[in-house]
């Protein structure tokens, strides 16, 4: 196609637009032109945008500091509520994650944005924004007991036809997917991650099978387990986080995409953990 | 007044020579590196210039030296007890340095930890190593396996040891492929009998300015240690370097004991006090912590055993830069140390017939890392540890984190080491006892 230096100036110009547009809060555009969508006129006469986050503490996506909370999430909330020229209110009183988003039908938060994973379950109910962070899959192996099982054989080759153990969490959504992952493994089910992280540390368990996120923290919260400790992350496998808002929700969940698309850096699991590594520790 | 000006000349050159001016920058550059971390580093650009100009010399120094002596040993055909003599002498010496690793790792346990605190500086270490090996591996469930890797059969890894251009081994500075083409191209020199003269000649000729060179080269290495020490000490951090004290004490003790023996066998064999021996070598001792490349203190190995000790000249020129590349005495008690260190690490216990392998192993594994360097050299540690089933891939990072410390002393294991082989191999000759013939190259 031939360059058209009229519709290069055009473009450029909506360009220069939208990011005139971006800078300026909403509050000070509204009722100047078509009506607001109902969600967001809402959150503008409360002067609020309610963010919904689980109780319990979920580093570095949220958590208690000295100073309130803070995190990835908290991070996100906050410059939402500014872009939007309101100010923010958490709530963070659903003891998991389902209930978080529970909370969004009843009308009690604007958003969920809590270390979300987008399923199809919660697809069929919500809207989701754009995903703000995928994660991969990730194991930990204990090193000893590692070193007996390849016997000098390549790791990636044997992972791809796994036979030895894995360790998940009880009920968890790894246990799940080790099922589907390494259908000729054997699993190791422990009630909850410190326990399964002892074990392993110990050689009672030879892997553990959980998000490369919880992988690659136990290396920054317990610095010494990397000598007994070997991470690997799966390439190939997603887990994507997003925002979620109700069903009717399409303006804000395009505020939130814009907001997740004008990201100067796009997040990343390393970056992350460098940035909040002062509050990693539950 | 001419002559007093180049006495003054002269005895400012011997002081530069002085072995305690050596030790006195070495001082100095620990004082920089650890005060004014910042003014280290910026001097590096000039120690890496200095590295340069000595290995400028290297590769038609080991041309011309091997060429020639090895012309020369066929012509006399005293080039067969030497080949016996290596055999033993060799063998021997590698055995035995890597039962030194392994009985000083026993009494040192350099591996067994006990503060946790010193446990989490190291596990920091690994975490955020760069070597893929150590750190997290990146893994795909559903490519399927790769099948084209045929693992390397014996014959294969020899061919890429002869060189099929030589052009090419001296353009990329392939030590190992230059040597091999030396030996050969020298035994076919020695044979024919045409222009020999002019050869020798031309050969001698290349040979002396090299060494008048290195020897120009060696008058500012009181300031070149100071620069490329400071900027090392500056490089690495002392944390790590106290988290991992006794593992680099075990090498240290290891390269004394070994320098102690050679000391002592020179001193026997050559009927000369053990003073003289020290003094003597000191230039390549330094030479070799300072630049931590053992083929870079070939010549100044051949110059201070010739001139300062009275070796055989023939002899010497062939013997230290083929032990020197091919038979290396540092790695070969460093992978037994770095073994043991890593079954110490992770509480495995080891049998006999696992400590007998180990020796071996790191013998192979020392001849194994010819023509390697540094990180090279060291990830051939898995050769040993894979057999035992130990995980090796963590403690590679740590090894590579403190191998700035340890890297002189393997350096000074291989070049010293190899100075006292070659007085064993040579016999304990001096040049008095060398043979009637009149020398082709002479120094």
């Amino acid at each position: 196609m031939l360059h058209n230096p009229l519709s290069a100036r055009r473009k450029l110009l909506k360009l220069g637009l939208t990011s005139i547009a971006s800078t300026i809060p909403m509050a000070a555009l509204a009722g100047k032109s078509s009506p607001l969508a109902p969600e967001i006129q809402r959150i503008l006469d409360n002067k609020k945008l309610i963010v919904g986050m689980g109780k319990f503490e979920s580093p570095p996506f949220f958590s208690t500091s000295a100073s309130g909370p803070t995190g990835v999430d908290v991070d996100f909330a906050r410059r939402l509520a500014n872009a939007l020229g309101v100010e923010l209110e958490i709530r963070r009183e659903a003891e998991t994650f389902n209930e978080v988003v529970e909370a969004i039908d009843r009308n009690e938060i604007d958003v969920a944005i809590s270390k979300i994973s987008m399923t199809y379950s919660r697809a069929l109910r919500f809207r989701f924004s754009e995903p703000y962070l995928v994660l991969r899959h990730g194991l930990a192996f204990n090193r000893v007991e590692l070193a007996k099982a390849l016997n000098g054989r390549d790791l990636a080759t044997e992972l791809r036809n796994w036979t030895g153990e894995v360790g998940v969490i009880e009920k968890s959504s790894f246990a799940g997917f080790a099922r589907i992952r390494f259908p000729k493994a054997k699993l190791r089910e422990m009630p909850n991650w410190p326990e399964l992280v002892n074990a392993l540390i110990k050689g009672d368990v030879l892997c553990a099978y959980r998000d490369e996120l919880e992988i690659k923290r136990l290396a920054r919260v317990r610095p010494e387990s990397s000598l007994v400790l070997r991470t690997a992350t799966l390439t190939d496998t997603r887990d994507s986080l997003g925002m979620v808002f109700h069903k009717d929700a399409s303006q804000l969940q395009q505020v939130a995409n814009l907001f997740i698309a004008n990201e100067p850096t796009p997040l990343t699991v390393d970056g992350i953990l460098e940035k909040y590594k002062g509050n990693l520790k539950i | 007044m001419n002559a007093q000006k180049l006495t003054a000349w002269q005895g400012f050159l011997a002081v530069l020579r002085s072995p305690w001016l050596i030790l006195g920058s070495i001082v100095a550059s620990l004082i920089l590196g650890l005060t004014r971390p910042d003014w280290a580093l910026s001097l590096q650009p000039l120690g890496d210039v200095y590295l340069s100009i000595l290995k400028m010399v290297v590769l038609p120094f080991l041309l011309s030296a091997i060429i020639g002596s090895v012309a020369k040993l066929v012509q006399s055909a005293a080039a067969r007890p030497y080949i016996g003599r290596m055999a033993t002498v060799y063998t021997t010496g590698l055995v035995l340095t890597a039962c030194l690793g392994l009985a000083l790792a026993l009494i040192l346990k350099p591996g067994s930890f006990t503060s946790g605190e010193s446990r989490s500086t190291l596990g920091e270490v690994v975490r955020s190593s760069k070597s893929t090996v150590a750190a997290n591996l990146e893994i795909s469930l559903s490519e399927s396996p790769d099948q084209t890797e045929i693992k390397p059969s014996g014959l294969k890894a020899a061919a890429k040891y002869i060189p099929s251009n030589i052009f090419e081994a001296l353009t990329l500075g392939d030590t190992l492929k230059v040597l091999i083409f030396s030996v050969i191209f020298g035994v076919a020199a020695g044979s024919s009998s045409k222009a020999k003269e002019d050869f020798a000649s031309g050969l001698d000729f290349i040979y002396r300015s090299c060494q008048t060179l290195m020897r120009w080269f060696t008058y500012p290495l009181p300031f070149a240690v100071f620069v490329i020490v400071s900027s090392e000490v500056a490089k690495s951090g002392v944390d790590y370097l106290l988290a991992m004290q006794s593992f680099v004490m075990t090498q240290i003790v290891a390269t004394l004991v070994l320098f102690i023996a050679a000391t002592l066998i020179i001193s026997f064999k050559l009927k000369i006090g053990l003073k003289r021996v020290i003094r003597g070598l000191s230039e390549p001792a330094l030479l070799a912590i300072t630049t931590r490349s053992s083929i870079t203190c070939i010549p100044s190995a051949i110059d201070a055993l010739t001139r300062n000790l009275k070796t055989p000249l023939t002899g010497t020129e062939l013997v230290v830069p083929l032990g020197v590349t091919m038979f290396r005495f540092g790695p070969a008690f460093y992978f037994t140390i770095c073994t043991v260190f890593v079954a110490q690490m992770y509480g495995s216990d080891l049998a006999i017939v696992d400590y007998v392998f180990i020796v071996f192993a790191s013998v192979l594994a020392a001849l194994a890392s010819t023509g390697t360097t540094s990180v090279l050299t060291i990830s051939l540690v898995s050769l040993v540890c894979v057999p035992l089933k130990l995980p090796f891939e963590a403690a590679l990072a740590l090894f590579i984190a403190a191998d700035p410390f340890v890297d002189p002393f393997r350096t000074l294991s291989i070049v010293y080491g190899n100075c006292a082989a070659s007085v064993l191999v040579t016999g304990g000759e001096t040049q008095a006892d060398e043979n009637a013939s009149p020398p082709v190259l002479s120094a």
